[in-house]
């Protein structure tokens, strides 16, 4: 089920006039049944895949917090299975088509064949979310859930179970036990992020999708222009597709007084790809770090092991998002210019302006391997664009009138999110007003083809 | 106050749940559709299109004087949705059966030799050129897919069924059009199942126009072609025939934008190719030539289908043929 469809719209109604109407005491198990029927609409049988988890990880976590001696045996039980999972669903068919090809390099057959699996939706992210439990219960930083349902909640919580934002327990759990009550301040809040969320989505990712999905679908009849552009394109693209439904996911969760964490600040005006990564997919970028980097030495370290430790946390977050060499080569590129720009951030001193467009060329060069079909795409792009010519004739996917309009909303987007801070709003009738009014723009503006949230897949 | 209004809340919430569960399920569906606006109400042109001007129904009403039935004829016609609402009590034969194209081995019966047994072959133009050249008539529609009853395909189904429900409503077109207009006028943008309006003040069917299309009536068709579509339904026809059927008919409907386009391109004429060519062995029931003489509208503006005026020149040609002797 995706947020921009009817179905959803539908779900969304019908779950919180229910949730509201209903008695206190069954409010989180309206909600856990909500959460249950929204991941099985994807394919039933996989929720027995993240009860299985959930209870090998609430089993894990109170064993943690008993043990005196077996806290690390019982962690690596929790880290196995969701990795085991991760791993199997994820990574089988790429890691056994990679040896396919490597014994063919020496004439040999793989006798393991590929498997017909559908990777779970928003695997990655509640196995991380999961992960997180089981850590944080080891370090003592988080106390064992004892109720069984609030855990499953946890791990289960629709707003955020397929894209995230990947949560801390210390963060959920306890908005998890409180009561869920009808505020009308949150209600309101919550759906103007929804409406913000939505026309992110359908106003702009999906249209900018309209460009870029053809330029890089069919890269060899592409050219130099057309190629520059869908890759600029498809930095907004990813940008407005994943913050919108962060923010429908923060914005639903509002609603029933729950505070998700925020994912995303202005990522593509930073001036260092170091604050880019503090400002992009926040909730990522802050677990690798807290059970990678940390772990693996940080920066107290030596120079070369410093540098090692950003690739291998680069690498993962490459690989993180997808079982292919496109997705590492992104990671590898964003740890080799972190790794490049520390000595240069100290020794030059540039206008900020100019330091924000670099970073943003930076990016959206990585971003070409993120979205090419293949490696090989992704380095076609890159010959064309050093072909381009003013020449080139641009896909015919928008006239002149749209490309404004995309061009328009892009700076829109920026100066918005740049000048008017989210708070900015207090008054009431503003709020709703904006909310009509940003829906009414999203389904005259909106494209919808019912395109996923590129998140999902991850 | 409050507990009213809990209650209008869960009772809604119930009832949304009910419209999902039904939209989850093709049979109940199927028994609910009948509450709900029928979305071709203003032709399945507009319904594709939202085109604002042609929320209009100008459809013309047909309706045939009572027929006193010969029993000793049996009319079969295999056909598409021109003919798809024709009922038994329209015709003067005995018997009615119509087998829509892609049904035929499921539907086509036994025949009584002591009867006079009509079949006639309707088919909409833009169906002519991929429809009569290569599969055997009496195996169309045994290799048609099996539909699914897979989660993925529920799921579509679902969100089809849904839009059905709630997207046709009357309140909510001015918004279909007001965004059909922006697209229209500001991006170039509209359906692209349609053709772009022109002065005709028509909508067409775009595969009927765009010269791309096979379907187009004004896609090129060399004659080479036209031979091997006569020379199927040659073949075609004598194999029905020594099935048992005593006469066989084939008739095309033109393609609305085959009589009213205007555009830079020829129309084809594939109906009277077709029909007039010498090769063809094969009885017809024209209706284009006939079309073409009439000053009135005889297709709706906003459907690619004819109006009741277009369904009774074709339906007074049956029925002359039956009450033929």
């Amino acid at each position: 089920m995706i947020f921009n469809s009817l179905q959803f719209i539908l779900f969304f109604f019908a779950f919180f006039l229910i949730l509201f109407a209903i008695p206190q005491k069954f409010r989180k198990g309206w909600l856990l049944l909500a959460s249950c029927y929204f991941y099985m609409v994807f394919k039933p049988v996989y929720l027995l895949i993240l009860v299985a988890v959930i209870v090998i990880d609430y089993a894990a976590g109170i064993k943690i917090e008993k043990s005196k001696t077996n806290k690390r045996r019982w962690l690596i039980v929790s880290l196995v299975s969701n990795i085991g999972i991760l791993v199997f669903y994820k990574y089988f068919n790429f890691l056994n088509g990679n040896i396919s090809g490597l014994l063919g390099c020496f004439h040999m057959e793989n006798p393991i064949p590929a498997l017909d699996i559908i990777l779970p939706i928003g695997l990655s992210f509640h196995t991380f979310q999961a992960m997180s439990y089981t850590i944080e219960v080891y370090r003592g930083k988080q106390a064992a859930e004892k109720n069984f349902l609030t855990y499953s909640m946890y791990v289960l919580y629709f707003p955020q179970l397929v894209a995230g934002p990947i949560e801390r327990p210390q963060r959920l759990l306890p908005q998890l036990h409180n009561p869920v009550y009808f505020n009308y301040e949150n209600i309101i809040f919550g759906l103007f992020r929804i409406a913000a969320g939505f026309f992110k989505k359908v106003v702009i990712a999906d249209r900018l999708a309209l460009f870029v999905d053809p330029v890089f679908d069919h890269i060899g009849s592409s050219n130099g222009l057309s190629v520059l552009l869908a890759t600029v394109f498809f930095a907004f693209e990813i940008y407005c597709d994943f913050s919108g439904y962060t923010d429908i996911a923060i914005g639903i969760s509002r609603m029933m007084g729950i505070n998700l964490v925020e994912n995303f600040r202005n990522p593509y005006l930073s001036s260092s790809i170091r604050e880019f990564w503090s400002r992009w997919h926040i909730s990522l970028s802050g677990w690798f770090r807290d059970y990678v980097y940390i772990p693996l030495g940080g920066n107290k370290t030596s120079n070369a092991r410093w540098m090692l430790n950003i690739l291998i946390v680069f690498f993962l977050s490459g690989l993180w998002h997808g079982a292919s060499w496109g997705f590492v080569i992104w990671g590898l590129l964003h740890g080799m210019l972190l790794i490049i720009e520390r000595p240069l951030q100290n020794r030059f001193k540039f206008p900020h302006a100019f330091k924000v467009l670099i970073v943003f060329i930076c990016v959206c060069f990585a971003w070409i391997f993120f979205r090419a079909r293949e490696v090989q795409d992704g380095f076609a792009a890159i010959k064309l664009l050093g072909k381009i010519s003013p020449l080139d004739k641009l896909p015919d996917a928008f006239n002149r009138n749209e490309l404004i309009f995309v061009f328009v909303l892009i700076a829109g987007l920026l100066l918005t999110e740049t000048f008017i801070k989210r708070t900015a709003f207090k008054k009431q009738a503003v709020i709703i007003s904006l909310t009509i009014l940003l829906f009414l723009l999203s389904y005259l503006f909106g494209e919808f083809n019912f395109k996923q949230f590129i998140y999902f897949q991850f | 106050m409050k507990i009213v209004l809990k209650i209008i809340s869960f009772t809604l919430g119930c009832f949304f749940i009910l419209l999902m569960a039904i939209a989850s399920n093709s049979k109940w569906m199927g028994r609910c559709e009948k509450y709900f606006p029928n979305p071709y109400r203003y032709g399945d042109l507009y319904l594709l299109s939202s085109m604002p001007g042609f929320r209009t129904n100008d459809d013309v009403a047909f309706v045939s004087p009572p027929r006193a039935k010969n029993n000793n004829i049996t009319l079969t016609i295999i056909g598409d949705s021109y003919v798809e609402g024709f009922v038994p009590e329209n015709f003067s034969a005995g018997e009615y059966r119509f087998i829509p194209w892609g049904e035929i081995p499921h539907k086509i019966q036994p025949l009584d030799g002591s009867k006079r047994n009509i079949l006639i072959l309707e088919s909409t133009e833009r169906n002519v050129r991929w429809r009569f050249i290569s599969q055997d008539i009496l195996s169309i529609g045994t290799n048609a897919p099996q539909e699914e009853e897979s989660g993925s395909n529920v799921k579509l189904a679902a969100e089809d069924n849904l839009q059905f429900m709630l997207t046709h409503l009357e309140w909510q077109l001015p918004f279909k059009e007001a965004k059909t207009k922006i697209y229209l006028d500001y991006f170039g943008k509209f359906s692209t199942m349609v053709d772009k309006p022109d002065d005709s003040g028509r909508l067409y069917l775009n595969e009927t126009v765009d010269t791309a299309s096979g379907s187009s009536s004004f896609a090129r068709i060399n004659d080479d072609e036209i031979n091997r579509i006569v020379g199927w339904l040659n073949t075609e026809c004598a194999t029905l025939q020594a099935m048992g059927f005593d006469e066989v008919y084939v008739s095309f409907i033109p393609n609305s934008s085959s009589l009213y386009k205007k555009t830079s391109f020829p129309y084809n004429r594939l109906i009277e190719r077709i029909e007039d060519n010498p090769q063809a062995q094969f009885k017809t029931i024209d209706v284009y030539k006939t079309f073409k003489t009439k000053k009135e509208s005889l297709y709706q503006i906003n459907d690619s289908h004819w109006n009741g005026s277009g369904k009774e020149i074709w339906w007074a040609k049956v029925d002359s043929l039956l009450n033929k002797q």
